[in-house]
């Protein structure tokens, strides 16, 4: 007999986490449709980019390189450059999936994207038992098709919004992060890398841009994975 | 920017970033993790979350805005309390998305 490779009530709960986040998702890809659109991409093109690339700054970043004398094969390296962050959450995933055969889960890599990402981690902190997978599946089902909505909204109705409905919706994503670290976060290291990397983050960001946050986070990670060595060592 | 070169374009970046998305699902069956290295994929996660925050309130295009600091703190502190305070995700996410509306719109 087949064992049941997705927990139907993980994959419900995922889903829900999502849809939260779908919030914030939809104005960033709105922009993103806008940005497309007036750079001479056909809506088709734009919309085709959020299916394949499935990462906003990465979109971002090419779609404002259009018009400048860069080569195709310097946007290609850009835009893979920008998404090699994911290799570190892909890798972190890796680690709760081993059940899961690799054919089931190669083809959903593609939606390994920093909120799907993100969602999945401080769930599975939270709920030991629950399955990383079916969660995953469930946040990435929610928040795919969000993205796919925002590109299409961005060539229709952007320039319509009222600008309090833009910012109310750019709040919704770190809104509801905050409430997952409140929540969950209580060891003193991980208070640490929270507070350092929340105030390094836009810094790095500004010089680093797209990677600021990695970099952070990579530094305090380090540190406090150091300062755990030393104190263990310690005794 | 033709359709063709652009089509080349995202075929490229999409191919590059599904390897780098899904090389580590093959690598992480083959290496066994240590503990430490278990808890620094941890932190990072933790970190990258709250960067994310403090980068998507302050950071616009590619500068710092601390403009509207007061409306999104007041957005995080009464998202927070009321989490801890009622248990209830998705009410506190629109209490405080909403409470944020109110004050930016009193404060002109």
């Amino acid at each position: 007999m087949k064992s049941q490779l997705l927990n139907k009530t993980d994959y419900r709960r995922g889903f829900k986490a999502g849809l939260i986040a779908a919030g914030t998702l939809v104005p960033i890809f709105v922009g993103f449709g806008i940005l497309a659109v007036q750079k001479g991409l056909s809506p088709a093109l734009a919309l085709i980019t959020t299916v394949i690339v499935f990462a906003s700054p990465a979109q971002y970043l090419i779609a404002d390189m259009i018009g400048s004398s860069a080569a195709v094969w310097q946007f290609i390296i850009t835009g893979i450059l920008m998404n090699t962050r994911f290799f570190i959450m892909s890798l972190t995933m890796s680690h709760f999936m081993r059940h899961v055969p690799l054919k089931k889960v190669l083809p959903l890599a593609h939606f390994v994207a920093a909120t799907p990402f993100l969602l999945t981690l401080f769930d599975k902190r939270k709920n030991k038992d629950a399955d990383f997978f079916s969660y995953f599946c469930g946040v990435a089902s929610a928040v795919f098709p969000a993205t796919l909505l925002g590109t299409v909204l961005g060539f229709i109705v952007y320039e319509d919004l009222p600008p309090i409905l833009l910012f109310a919706s750019s709040l919704f994503l770190p809104v509801y992060f905050s409430i997952l670290i409140a929540s969950d976060v209580k060891k003193k290291l991980e208070i640490i890398v929270v507070v350092s990397c929340f105030m390094a983050a836009p810094f790095a960001e500004v010089l680093a841009p797209g990677w600021g946050v990695v970099l952070a986070a990579l530094i305090s990670a380090t540190v406090a994975v150091g300062i755990k060595a030393w104190m263990q060592r310690a005794g | 920017m033709d359709a063709k070169s652009w089509i080349i374009i995202i075929s490229g970046v999409g191919l590059g970033s599904y390897l780098i998305r899904s090389a580590p699902f093959v690598i992480g069956r083959k290496v066994k993790f240590p503990p430490l290295f278990l808890d620094w994929l941890i932190f990072i996660s933790i970190g990258i979350m709250a960067g994310f925050i403090s980068k998507t309130l302050f950071v616009k295009g590619s500068q710092l805005y601390f403009g509207d600091f007061f409306v999104q703190a007041s957005a995080l502190a009464i998202a927070v309390l009321f989490q801890l305070k009622f248990q209830k995700i998705l009410l506190s996410v629109f209490l405080a998305v909403l409470a944020a509306m109110i004050i930016k719109v009193l404060l002109g």
